[in-house]
C-alpha cells in the first residue's frame, strides 16, 4: 500500500464548546486517504463534512479527542507547524468569493505564489499555468474584475489561485458544484491526470453522488459526525445496508438498475456510471 | 393563460461604457405564464444569473425591456410591488440573512410589509414545514451547514407567498434528499399556482419543468419542453448541456439498435421501456 497521507481517528469535537450553544459536531470521524488516490466525503447535510476537512489543513487542532495525522505529521502536536501544512494542503471553499479578494483575476490567482517567494516572469508562468488548468484563458481573463465573473468562473479561478501554490493534498469542499458539466469534466480529468502524474492526493466532499461514482477511488460516509461506512464507490453504493438511513440517496444510475432489477429485468454486474449501465442494460435485454 | 413576466429583446452590459466590454444578454425574449414552471440553463457565464436578475428589477436593461405583473421594471416606483411578488434564492444564501435566527430570519421579509402577528406565525411555520429545515428555531443561521441555509433561504422567500419563486443554483448546496425534498415543495407549490423559474446545472431538475429556456453566449438557444428538447441531441451539445441521465442511457441503446421512444427523461420512463421492449422481443 502506497504512503499514507491522512489518517484520521476517532475525532470528536463540539462546535462553541464551554459555551451555551456548545453543539457536537464530530463524534468519532475516521478517515484514510493514500498518496494518489480521490477520496470523496459524503453525508446529509449538518453531518460534518466541512468541520472535518477543516481539521486537514490545520484550521482547527485536534484538542477534544482523536487524532489527526496528515503527512504523518501530529497535528495535536503543538510543534507542528500549521503554516507550513497550510502551504502543501490547498482547500478550495464551498463558496468561491470566500476565497476571491485581489481586484483582478490574476492578481488573485498571483496572490498565494507570491507569497512562496514567486516573481517575474516566474511567477507570471506559474499563474498562466494554473489558469490554463481549470481551463480560463490566461489573456481574457487575467486582467477581469474577480466581481464581473460568473459563478462558475468565480469557482475555476479560486481553483487556479489554490493549484498555483502546487500543493500536495487537495482538498475540494463542493468546489464543482455550480460548474457546467464541460468545466466539472474538465475540473475531473485534471485531477484524475495530476494524481495518476504528480502523485496528488484528493479528497473530494460533494453531494453529488454521481460525481462521487465517476471519479473517486474510495468514499467516506459521515453521519451525525460518525464516520458509517468507507470503502470503494462499488461497495458503499451497492451495498445491502441502504444509505438511505443516513439522509443520503444512491447514485442515480445505481437506482435505475435497482429499479429495473425490481421490474424483472436482469441487469448484470454494479454499473456506477450512465455508459456502464447502458453497456449492463443492453446485456441484459439482448439476453 | 396570463402573463406575469415579459420579456422583449433584453440586452445587458455590465459597465457598457468600459472598453471591450463584453454583453452578457444578447437579445432575449421571453414570456412567462401565470403558474408556469420555467427551467434556465446553458453553460457558465451564458448570462442565466444576469437574466434572473432582469426578473424582478435588480438588474436594468441595457436595451430592451422586462414587464413583471404588467410593470416595467426601469420604474422604480414599481419596485417593491415586483421584488415582493417575484421571489429569488441565489447560490449563495449568506448574503442574504440580516437577523440571528431561523424564526426571524423567515419573518423578517412580511414583517416589513406589515403581515399581523397571527398571520405571520402562520406562514413562519408554513415554511418552515415546507423546506423541513431540521433546527432549532432560535439557532443563528451563521452556525447552519451550507444544505441548511439554502433552506432557509428558501423558507424565507416562501414566507413572502410570492407569486414567482426563481431559484437560481439555489438547490446546489443540498444533499440529494434535500435537494428533492426542496424540488417537491416547490413543485407543489408551483401545483398550487405559483410560478417558478429554476435556474439549474441539474437536466433531472430541467427534465421536470414545463419549459426549458437554454441560453448560449447570453442568446435564447432554444425554448422548448423538455421532452422534444432533449431529442435534439446536437443542439444541446453545441450549449453544452448534458442530457439527463436516463435520457442519455436510452439514445445509447436506441443507436445499438434497441427500438425504445425518442421522449424518455425520467428513470420511471426507461424502466417501463425497457421492460415493454423485453415484453415484445419475447
Amino acid at each position: 500500500m502506497s504512503e499514507t497521507i491522512v489518517a484520521i481517528r476517532n475525532l470528536v469535537h463540539t462546535h462553541l464548546a464551554r459555551t451555551p450553544m456548545a453543539t457536537p459536531a464530530l463524534r468519532g470521524a475516521n478517515l484514510t486517504l493514500h498518496r494518489g488516490q480521490i477520496g470523496a466525503l459524503i453525508g446529509a447535510g449538518g453531518a460534518g463534512k466541512t468541520t472535518l476537512v477543516s481539521f486537514i489543513n490545520g484550521l482547527q487542532r485536534p484538542i477534544d479527542y482523536g487524532s489527526v495525522l496528515v503527512f504523518g505529521r501530529d497535528l495535536a502536536d503543538p510543534s507542528v507547524s500549521l503554516e507550513v501544512l497550510r502551504r502543501e494542503v490547498g482547500l478550495v471553499f464551498q463558496h468561491p468569493h470566500h476565497q476571491l479578494f485581489e481586484r483582478f483575476v490574476g492578481d488573485d490567482i498571483a496572490y498565494g505564489p507570491r507569497q512562496l517567494g514567486l516573481e517575474g516572469e516566474a511567477l507570471r508562468e506559474r499563474v498562466r499555468q494554473a489558469m490554463q488548468l481549470v481551463g480560463l484563458d490566461f489573456d481574457a481573463f487575467k486582467d477581469r474584475a474577480t466581481f464581473t465573473l460568473s459563478g462558475g468562473e468565480m469557482r475555476r479561478a479560486a481553483l487556479a489561485g489554490v493549484l498555483a501554490m502546487r500543493p500536495e493534498l487537495l482538498i475540494l469542499d463542493e468546489a464543482t458544484t455550480g460548474l457546467d458539466p464541460e468545466g466539472r469534466h474538465r475540473i475531473h480529468a485534471l485531477l484524475r491526470r495530476l494524481c495518476d502524474e504528480q502523485g496528488l492526493t484528493v479528497l473530494i466532499v460533494s453531494n453529488d453522488m454521481s460525481e462521487v461514482a465517476e471519479l473517486a477511488d474510495q468514499v467516506t460516509v459521515l453521519a451525525q459526525g460518525r464516520t458509517v461506512a468507507q470503502g470503494t464507490p462499488r461497495e458503499v453504493f451497492y451495498a445491502n445496508e441502504p444509505l438511505e438511513q443516513y439522509g443520503l440517496l444512491r447514485p442515480p444510475v445505481v437506482h435505475a438498475v435497482e429499479r429495473l432489477r425490481a421490474a424483472g429485468v436482469a441487469v448484470p454486474g454494479e454499473p456506477l456510471t450512465a455508459g456502464e449501465a447502458e453497456e449492463a442494460i443492453w446485456q441484459a435485454l439482448k439476453a | 393563460m396570463a402573463s406575469l413576466i415579459r420579456v422583449e429583446n433584453l440586452h445587458l452590459t455590465y459597465n457598457p461604457d468600459d472598453e471591450g466590454a463584453i454583453p452578457a444578454l444578447r437579445g432575449v425574449s421571453l414570456t412567462l405564464g401565470e403558474g408556469e414552471h420555467l427551467a434556465v440553463v446553458g453553460r457558465n457565464g451564458s448570462g442565466k444569473s444576469t437574466l434572473a436578475k432582469c426578473l424582478n428589477a435588480l438588474l436594468m436593461p441595457t436595451q430592451g425591456n422586462v414587464w413583471a405583473l404588467d410593470q416595467n421594471t426601469r420604474h422604480r416606483s414599481a419596485w417593491i410591488a415586483i421584488r415582493s411578488c417575484i421571489g429569488m434564492v441565489f447560490q449563495n444564501p449568506d448574503n442574504q440573512f440580516v437577523t440571528t435566527s431561523i424564526e426571524e430570519e423567515i419573518a423578517f421579509g412580511p414583517e416589513n410589509l406589515g403581515v399581523p402577528r397571527p398571520e405571520l406565525r402562520r406562514r413562519v411555520d408554513a415554511a418552515l414545514e415546507a423546506v423541513t429545515l431540521d433546527a432549532p428555531r432560535d439557532r443563528d443561521p451563521r452556525y447552519l451547514s451550507a444544505g441548511q441555509k439554502a433552506k432557509l433561504a428558501i423558507a424565507s422567500t416562501l414566507a413572502m407567498e410570492p407569486r414567482c419563486l426563481i431559484l437560481d443554483e439555489a438547490t446546489a448546496m443540498l444533499d440529494p434528499v434535500g435537494r428533492e425534498q426542496v424540488m417537491d415543495t416547490v413543485c407543489a407549490l408551483q401545483d398550487r399556482g405559483m410560478a417558478l423559474i429554476n435556474v439549474t446545472h441539474f437536466m433531472e431538475e430541467a427534465a421536470q419543468a414545463d419549459r426549458v429556456l437554454v441560453l448560449d453566449q447570453g442568446r435564447v438557444a432554444a425554448l422548448d419542453a423538455p421532452a422534444p428538447l432533449f431529442a435534439q441531441s446536437d443542439l444541446c451539445q453545441r450549449a453544452g448541456l448534458q442530457l439527463p441521465m436516463p435520457t442519455r442511457i436510452a439514445q445509447g441503446l436506441v443507436s445499438r439498435g434497441v427500438a425504445l421512444p425518442s421522449d424518455i427523461l425520467h428513470v420511471g420512463g426507461l424502466v417501463e421501456a425497457c421492460v415493454a421492449y423485453r415484453e415484445r422481443a419475447r
